[in-house]
């Protein structure tokens, strides 16, 4: 994820603008961003021949996200609105065919003019698992927003997979093999004691 | 797609009104030597109207509301709201109509219009800086300054004008905030006296009547931007 030098510095700054992208590869492709109105990021790696972004409040909210650390892949939420036309069509349509299609969640850099400096950097890449619908109540009015669950390719709901750089885990991967035989001493608790001579 | 039906000036005598883009950024804490980092991710702002104590003293004005409040099907259906802002905009003397081919006007004395000003050059959607084109001299652009446009999708939108670039000739270079809704080919009509942008209540209840003495009431209005999907 190689910056401009023009990002490098807006980055720099005290005060960024981030423009945040969705996208859930289903037919077709349905394409969200955080801002408002709708946006033409331009040419990137998913979209080679540039795409609008629909914003205004059709993505909701992008919940926190980690990388892959001891086989602990976390789920990623991304809460929609439930009651937008054109996200409610194409979810709908799409509700039984998200399982396994590509998510990705990607960054742009804006400038002072709030033109995108550089390409949508795709920091995380996925694919979905469910939808579901949830409705509140706010006062007067009901909330209804559609959360996609996605995960990563780590991301299974059957048992953990051997993924930890433990003895255990390395085994059962390759078995006889050495590398992880001592990650065990490594434990914050273990104290090393000089050795002796 | 849902045509926007226009909001009627004859309502919006109010005692204080305030249109206000509304951002949504992310702050992460003063630092120990008093920075403020802030990120913003709402990709230049949404226009919010707000008109207070909005006088309604005749029957003619209540009934108008009260049909305005069933048109705007609690929030559902796109509205026009009107920017009321004489005082701030370029003063410029009464146009003629322009007369036919022939000199004479129409059967009634009306004659053609004319925008007072136009887009001079194309710009592409978000874009912060339009070249501005005034049909006559006395059309001067200022810092400050709003003006409207009518977008082929997205419909009659606002913008404020941040800083003048450049002008040459009837030609003025503007920045402007928000971000340009839709692209612009060039030669649309530059909207001056005629404010407005497409919006919906931001609350079910936000055109709720209350009347004092079942004559008289001071109602409030508060609406958002609306935006169409492209087509």
């Amino acid at each position: 994820m190689d910056f401009n030098a023009d990002e490098i510095a807006a980055l720099d700054a005290d005060a960024q603008r981030i423009g945040v992208f969705f996208r859930l590869e289903v037919d077709p492709v349905l394409r969200l961003w955080l801002g408002l109105g709708p946006c033409e990021p331009g040419v990137n790696t998913l979209d080679p021949v540039g795409a609008t972004y629909l914003g205004a409040g059709k993505l909701l909210n992008v919940s926190d996200f980690d990388h892959l650390i001891n086989g602990a892949a976390q789920r990623v939420e991304f809460a929609l609105s439930g009651v937008s036309d054109d996200v409610q069509a194409q979810l709908t349509v799409a509700a039984n065919t998200v399982r396994d299609r590509p998510v990705a969640l990607g960054l742009g850099i804006m400038g002072p003019d709030w033109q995108l400096l550089g390409a949508v950097r795709w920091c995380w890449r996925g694919y979905g698992d469910y939808l579901s619908a949830d409705r509140t109540s706010e006062g007067a009015e009901a909330v209804q927003t559609v959360t996609l669950s996605a995960g990563t390719l780590m991301t299974g709901r059957r048992r953990g997979r051997n993924a930890y750089f433990t003895d255990q885990d390395q085994q059962r991967r390759s078995p006889g093999d050495r590398f992880c035989e001592r990650t065990g001493l490594y434990r914050e608790e273990v104290r090393k004691v000089w050795p002796r001579f | 797609m849902v045509d926007a039906i226009a909001f009627p000036r004859t309502l919006l005598r109010e005692q204080s009104s305030r249109w206000s883009l509304r951002g949504a950024t992310i702050a992460g804490g003063q630092t120990g030597i008093g920075a403020l980092p802030r990120i913003s991710i709402d990709g230049g702002g949404t226009w919010q109207a707000q008109y207070d104590g909005i006088v309604l003293r005749t029957p003619d004005h209540v009934r108008r509301w009260r049909q305005y409040e069933l048109i705007a099907d609690a929030g559902v259906q796109p509205l026009v709201i009107p920017m009321c802002d004489a005082r701030q905009a370029p003063q410029l003397a009464r146009r003629a109509g322009i007369p036919h081919s022939d000199g004479e006007p129409f059967s009634d004395g009306a004659g053609y219009s004319q925008p007072l000003a136009t887009i001079g050059v194309a710009a592409a959607l978000r874009a912060t800086t339009v070249t501005l084109h005034a049909e006559a001299s006395d059309v001067v652009f200022a810092v400050g300054q709003f003006f409207s446009v009518d977008h082929l999708v997205q419909g009659r939108r606002l913008y404020g004008i941040r800083s003048i670039e450049s002008q040459v000739g009837l030609n003025t270079v503007v920045t402007i905030r928000p971000p340009l809704r839709q692209a612009l080919a060039g030669a649309e009509a530059v909207i001056l006296d005629d404010l407005g942008c497409v919006m919906v209540l931001q609350a079910p209840d936000s055109m709720n009547l209350t009347l004092g003495l079942r004559r008289f009431a001071s109602p409030s209005i508060t609406a958002v931007e609306y935006f169409y999907s492209p087509a």
